[in-house]
């Protein structure tokens, strides 16, 4: 309500981006300059086989900016509303729920540092999804538009 | 029931459980927020904001490139 509320002022320019914790909206043109780059660096990333330092260079050339930007954006006070208090509990409980089971079949892998067929983590059962395909690439996308959707709030 | 199955039935009960507080708290944002708002509070200061973006990183890193 608090972003929303901003956003508006921001519309009108009657509270600058300064006051305002949160940036003014982004523009239909800037929007579509951003989703081409993210769609540019997701083809480029996905063309890369994973296991690889190409690959790695492709994550860490964005993550450096969107670390660049989170550090760069002032903190915001607004206090939590009850929305927002109950949903730190459910999500927080859901986190912790997949983090369990991810631990759980983790420590069950007879060999911790081999994946393991009879005992799949989650990454061992998305490595064959993320491996190549369209699939690669959209895995590209949802990680880059999450890290975008970090700092763009 | 192998392991393999009960380890993918587990993953696909927390996906469902995620996938139904999603859809119920974008029907009912006064009552739950969504995960979008839930992130954005808990990341609204500094140091919160850059442990998110490393955490993020690293679970790029690890699925796209490792």
């Amino acid at each position: 309500m608090y972003a929303a509320a901003c956003r508006t002022v921001h519309r009108d320019s009657r509270l600058t981006a300064t006051r305002c914790p949160y940036p003014a909206p982004v523009r239909l043109w800037t929007r579509a300059l951003l989703i081409a780059a993210l769609t540019g660096i997701a083809l480029v990333g996905a063309a890369f086989p994973p296991h690889g330092w190409p690959a790695t260079v492709v994550v860490l050339v964005p993550a450096t900016v969107v670390l660049v930007l989170a550090a760069r954006r002032p903190p915001d006070q607004a206090r939590p509303s009850p929305a927002i208090r109950r949903g730190v509990l459910v999500w927080s409980l859901l986190a912790a729920a997949g983090l369990a089971w991810e631990a759980y079949a983790f420590v069950r892998q007879p060999d911790w540092s081999r994946a393991s067929h009879a005992d799949p983590t989650l990454s061992t059962l998305l490595d064959p999804v993320l491996e190549h395909g369209p699939l690669r690439v959209v895995g590209w996308l949802v990680w880059l538009w999450a890290g975008w959707r970090l700092i763009s709030r | 029931m192998t392991d393999r199955t009960i380890i993918i039935i587990g993953f696909c009960v927390v996906l469902a459980a995620v996938i139904v507080a999603a859809i119920y708290s974008h029907l009912h944002r006064e009552r739950l927020a969504t995960l979008a708002e839930t992130v954005a509070h808990l990341t609204r200061t500094r140091t919160a904001r850059i442990v998110a973006v490393l955490i993020w990183a690293w679970l790029g890193w690890h699925f796209l490139a490792r």
